[in-house]
């Protein structure tokens, strides 16, 4: 699917998603994944590296990343597109990317991600911040004021 | 090349309110939570805490500090620090944007240490202060076996007395910084004894930043051995300071100076990237400076350093900044032998004037396999443009082995459309030549509009003796490029809003 298909000799591996999908992926690519490299280790020869927390509609964009990151220069203006990409998808895609980069342990992709999500806090309030991500304010107005509290006391 | 990438963004583009309304961020697990919230500062993580109950000490967790602050308040930081439970801090990462100046000269070491030591218990790898002011530092920064990168910016404010004989501490103080790879320090005079000893003990020190306030006279002996990274940048205009480099691993070198004396104690072999800027003020200083300080010229200081640029003769990548005479740096010293730059492919230089074409004309003689050349003409607005003569001497480079080469601050005048004639009529081989109009280019308008048009229709008639070379034209208003030139029009791009609708227009 999004596998690159550049070169037919290098080696390639075969990764399952939860809903079954397969995925031919350059060895490349797929090493970059911390998780795939000791899966590789367990199972012998040609198998398949099943994934089972992970969506086929998203591990189809990790596989793009990873490929991405692959190529000759793996330079900023790649990473600034993937930037943008996250900044713009829905927020579904980017939490499921957070915790399909988390499952399969690579690390770069973790940390654009999670920069992302830091990026869409900045300079927000905290009511700001509970209207952007739905999160419920289940604090009482007397532990909102002591936080209040504690936090000017820090800065001050 | 990266243009190619292209990341498909199918499917859940746009709207993303209107996805789910689940809180899909508070159910992340606390592990990816802390990591989110040390891409913030610690200000708004700790804002955070109010969001709701799971928020209420997540940031605690953290173990990246990073703070800006307009108050040196030490105690405050540290009453932060206690608040984190993770036994390692391994970021502090602190600017101060002081604005006041009354209170920040009083140095506070006791505070200032009481924070340090802290974080020093607590592990900390990376170690990053900026001040626009004065910085205390206490001595404990430099005995700290976890630090790998520490970086002091501003001015520092040593408590530390050094032995003139030996250089180390009086006070018995240790230095140990086992584990150091990246140094960056403001260093003035006072504090040259203090580095040489420092760097005595970082054995494992890779990258070296050094922000110097050279006074003239001074000698500056840097000794790092495994230093693979150096970057130097000299505040001040006075000539006769010396700088010694002793760093044999050195890969890269950045030099940012006006009139420093450099040389190298051990010639670094493995060196691949050079980048040297001798005229890092502004012209306006330049000439207050008058190129001439008691004695000190250009021309002196360019054969002085001949020698030094001999011994960056390995680079593949070379930038150079200097006032005219590239030439002279490269060393047409006395016995008129030039060094030989086997491996330079990329080189990037700043041209004073047209005149000083020639001049680079003989410089490339020394460059044999370069590939692209990217120059940069002038800041002609100073001087006026000067004329063009064609050189007698054509180096082999430019015949046989130029594939790309970039001008930059074209002003579109009659004497650079003869300089690229000259290029085009000579290189043999080059595939592609960039051209960008100056950056100082006031005017606007239709008369502009019409000037490079006419001046794009003048490049691409030029004849070429490598017929598929294309040229690039980025201009004020007009972007173009010579494969869109076809029987007299050009295909070009209306870049301003000088006129409305900015599509691609083919006039004649």
């Amino acid at each position: 699917m999004a596998s690159s298909s550049t070169s037919e000799q290098k080696k390639k591996i075969r990764l399952k998603s939860a809903d079954n999908e397969l995925f031919d992926v350059d060895e490349d690519a797929a090493l970059q994944s911390e998780t795939i490299k000791n899966l590789l280790q367990e199972i012998s020869g040609d198998q398949i590296v099943p994934l089972p927390n992970v969506t086929s509609k998203i591990l189809a964009k990790v596989i793009e990343y990873c490929s991405n990151m692959c190529e000759l220069d793996p330079i900023i203006s790649v990473n600034k597109q993937w930037e943008s990409f996250f900044k713009n998808c829905d927020q579904d895609t980017l939490f499921d990317t957070i915790l399909a980069a988390n499952y399969l342990s690579i690390k770069s992709l973790l940390d654009l991600t999670c920069k992302c999500v830091a990026d869409m806090m900045k300079g927000k309030t905290p009511e700001e911040i509970r209207e952007k991500f739905h999160i419920v304010n289940d604090l009482t107005s007397e532990e909102e004021a002591k936080i209040r509290a504690e936090i000017s006391w820090a800065f001050e | 090349m990266a243009g190619n990438t292209q990341i498909n963004c199918n499917g859940g583009q746009g709207n993303s309110s209107d996805e789910t309304k689940e809180d899909r961020l508070s159910s992340l697990p606390d592990d990816i939570l802390i990591r989110i919230l040390s891409h913030l500062s610690i200000y708004t993580a700790l804002k955070t805490s109010r969001l709701s109950r799971r928020w209420r000490n997540l940031w605690k967790g953290l173990t990246n500090f990073t703070f800006s602050t307009r108050s040196m308040n030490f105690e405050a930081l540290e009453n932060i620090l206690y608040q984190l439970t993770s036994p390692n801090i391994r970021v502090f990462d602190i600017s101060f944007r002081l604005h006041d100046d009354s209170e920040q000269f009083q140095s506070n070491f006791k505070a200032a240490e009481s924070c340090f030591l802290h974080i020093l218990r607590r592990n900390v790898e990376v170690l990053k202060v900026r001040s626009d002011s004065y910085l205390a530092v206490p001595n404990c920064v430099f005995n700290c076996h976890t630090l790998v990168v520490l970086e002091l910016d501003g001015e520092l404010d040593f408590e530390l007395k050094l032995d003139e004989e030996n250089d180390l501490p009086l006070d018995g103080t240790t230095f140990n910084l086992p584990n150091l790879k990246k140094l960056r320090l403001r260093v003035d005079s006072c504090d040259y004894c203090l580095l040489r000893t420092l760097l005595k003990f970082c054995p494992l020190l890779e990258d070296l930043c050094l922000i110097l306030d050279l006074s003239g006279g001074d000698l500056l002996e840097i000794v790092a051995p495994n230093v693979k990274y150096l970057n130097i940048d000299n505040l001040v205009v006075t000539p006769y300071s010396d700088v010694v480099i002793n760093a044999p691993k050195l890969a890269k070198i950045k030099i940012c100076d006006m009139c420093s004396y450099y040389s190298f104690e051990t010639i670094p072999t493995s060196l691949v990237e050079a980048s040297v800027n001798f005229r890092s003020y502004d012209d306006t200083v330049w000439q207050v400076f008058d190129g001439q300080y008691h004695g000190w010229t250009v021309e002196g200081h360019a054969l002085a350093m001949s020698k030094f640029f001999r011994g960056m003769s390995s680079v593949s990548s070379f930038k150079l900044k200097c006032f005219e005479n590239i030439h002279m740096f490269l060393g047409s010293s006395n016995d008129g032998d030039m060094p030989v730059f086997h491996d330079l492919t990329f080189f990037k230089a700043k041209l004073d004037c047209l005149v000083g074409w020639e001049d680079l004309l003989c410089s490339l003689h020394c460059f044999p396999n370069l590939m692209h050349l990217e120059l940069k003409i002038s800041d002609t607005f100073f001087w006026g443009p000067s004329r063009w003569f064609a050189p007698i001497v054509l180096p082999d480079c430019l015949l046989s082995k130029l594939r790309k080469i970039t001008l930059k601050e074209i002003w579109g005048i009659r004497d650079e459309l003869k300089l690229i004639e000259f290029i085009l009529n000579h290189a043999n081989v080059l595939e592609e030549l960039l051209i960008y109009v100056s950056t100082f280019i006031k005017e606007h308008g239709v008369n502009r509009l019409w000037k490079e048009y006419k001046f794009c229709e003048a490049l691409f008639n030029l004849s070429r003796s490598f017929l598929t070379c294309k040229i690039v034209f980025s201009g004020v208003h007009i972007n173009a490029a010579s494969d869109a030139f076809e029987k007299g029009l050009i295909g070009c791009q209306i870049l301003t809003d000088y006129m409305t609708d900015t599509d691609s227009v083919t006039s004649d």
